[in-house]
């Protein structure tokens, strides 16, 4: 017997509705303020701020809920489905809205001529949003889960958030600490081997989170 | 078949643990079994261990030849089980059809059309047919619970467990439900748990009675009638004063000429009218619960 599969569309209708207006909210008010710089030529900065600082902000924010604000969660554990996959339908539909969000945000920028090549090429422009991002998701999915806690994953990231944008001077000019500094990528975009460090050190570290987040989960007598 | 030995769960560790099960053996066969007991006996930690959610501190649960504590075992176990639990969560926003085929799916019924057909036959089963296409958060409270047990029987399992399905239910919809259970219990096990003693008297043939974590009874209900036997007495008086004498008041009810008592206790209240009854199934729970305090 193998574990049963979750269908995108069920994946997406049993999703709380509150996760899915968030990031097109903070999208719209990016548009507008980014739209506000236009003319003075730093709307760059508001898009990198959106991309780089407040994508891994609502990726983290939302993280601890998919599982855990499940009212069905009693249900799911009954039926043959493994932690893996529960995992992957639950925070698969989190992170298509954050990816939508992202694509559709760069698409508005090209739209309205702002030039996000500071940011590098596509495909590292990709990175500045993506692998902070899937840091946050996964350090508020794990701390959810490990504090049994929906909310424990939202005020857990949004706590290191404010803690590294504070101290981010400081987490940059050390070796050791920059690997793991979340805005490395928008704030020192072009900084080539130090930026690819940083981004497989955060990458390494989700993976390490959501291994652990899957041993958690098997765990199910925790969440009931 | 249901095989458990020697099942103990206990929360927590050292000084502080919680024994929520202690030393349960019972076998369930084919049909309908009951679990009696009040709040807090520890029905629930039994009925999740059984569906595979809870691990046990101890002990060994065999379910139709599959060991509950080989992960692949519970797994194959998983595809063929039928739960409700006592608290159900829905999803408000979907309708019943599509809950239903979405738990479907999740026990792993993959072939379309099949799942179709069957998702049809438990809507029908339950009388959700007209209602099918509404949202669940438009439901009321039975309705809801009737989504819950068709949700629990589509995948046609061979083993049901149902976790105080009528809590909460009018007496209309009480009574569909105790015969939707005994008509689908002819060809497999169903697991009953419930404080409401009416409900296993009127469905089960075999029972048990969970108190403080341990079985206190394991046998048919018309055994625990007959434990009761000598120990059920009824009372009429003008008093305003309660019988006492370490019984246990079952019913009062005020009439005419008095109020009439019905009293479960080791000897016959002292009151010289007192005359001993028949007992039924609430009398045998009680005896044996007041045995239990005493």
């Amino acid at each position: 017997m193998t574990s049963s599969k979750i269908p995108l569309r069920y994946a997406m209708k049993t999703y709380r509705k509150e996760q899915f207006w968030m990031p097109p909210a903070f999208l719209a008010l990016f548009l507008i303020l980014t739209s506000f710089f236009l003319e003075d030529g730093h709307a760059y900065s508001m898009a990198s701020a959106f991309l780089g600082y407040m994508l891994p902000l609502i990726s983290g924010i939302l993280a601890g809920a998919p599982i855990l604000a499940d009212p069905a969660l009693e249900l799911h554990f009954a039926a043959p489905i493994s932690a893996w996959r529960l995992l992957a339908a639950r925070y698969g539909v989190l992170a298509a809205v954050i990816i939508a969000t992202s694509l559709v945000f760069q698409g508005c920028m090209a739209l309205m001529g702002v030039d996000l090549a500071y940011l590098g090429n596509f495909w590292q422009r990709q990175l500045v949003w993506l692998v902070p991002s899937l840091t946050m998701l996964a350090l508020g999915c794990f701390t959810a889960l490990a504090f049994k806690q929906a909310a424990s994953g939202s005020v857990f990231t949004g706590g290191l958030w404010i803690f590294q944008l504070t101290l981010r001077g400081f987490l940059l000019s050390k070796p050791i600490l920059r690997d793991f500094v979340l805005f490395m990528g928008a704030s020192l975009p072009m900084s080539g081997s130090m930026l690819v460090e940083n981004q497989i050190s955060l990458t390494v570290v989700s993976i390490v989170l959501i291994i652990l987040s899957a041993f958690l989960l098997k765990r199910q007598e925790r969440y009931i | 078949m249901i095989n458990i030995r020697n099942l103990t769960k206990f929360y927590g560790k050292g000084m502080h643990a919680v024994h929520a099960l202690d030393d349960v053996t019972l076998q369930i066969d084919e049909g309908m079994f009951g679990l009696l007991g009040p709040n807090g006996a520890g029905k629930t930690t039994l009925m999740r261990i059984l569906a595979g959610i809870i691990q046990p501190s101890r002990g060994q649960v065999v379910i139709n030849g599959l060991d509950l504590s080989d992960e692949k075992d519970k797994q194959r176990l998983k595809a063929q089980l039928g739960y409700l639990p006592q608290e159900l969560g829905l999803y408000p926003d979907l309708n019943a059809r599509e809950f239903i085929d979405y738990m479907a799916i999740l026990k792993g019924m993959h072939a379309e059309a099949e799942r179709r057909r069957r998702v049809q036959e438990v809507l029908d089963l339950v009388g959700l047919q007209e209602n099918a296409n509404r949202k669940i958060g438009d439901f009321s409270g039975g309705m809801k619970r009737r989504v819950g047990i068709a949700q629990a029987i589509v995948n046609d399992p061979s083993i049901l467990i149902v976790d105080e399905p009528t809590a909460g239910l009018d007496p209309e919809e009480r009574i569909r439900f105790r015969n939707l259970l005994v008509k689908m219990a002819s060809d497999r096990v169903i697991l009953l748990s419930t404080h409401i003693v009416e409900d296993i008297g009127l469905t089960s043939q075999k029972m048990a009675v969970l108190s403080h974590g341990s079985i206190q009874f394991d046998g048919s209900p018309s055994e625990l009638i007959k434990m009761a036997e000598g120990h059920v007495w009824e009372l009429t008086t003008t008093s305003t004063e309660k019988p006492d004498g370490g019984l246990t008041i079952v019913s009062m009810l005020h009439q005419s000429d008095g109020i009439r008592y019905r009293l479960v206790g080791e000897n016959k209240p002292a009151e010289g009218s007192a005359e001993a009854v028949k007992p039924g199934l609430e009398d045998g729970y009680i005896w044996l619960m007041h045995k239990d305090t005493k």
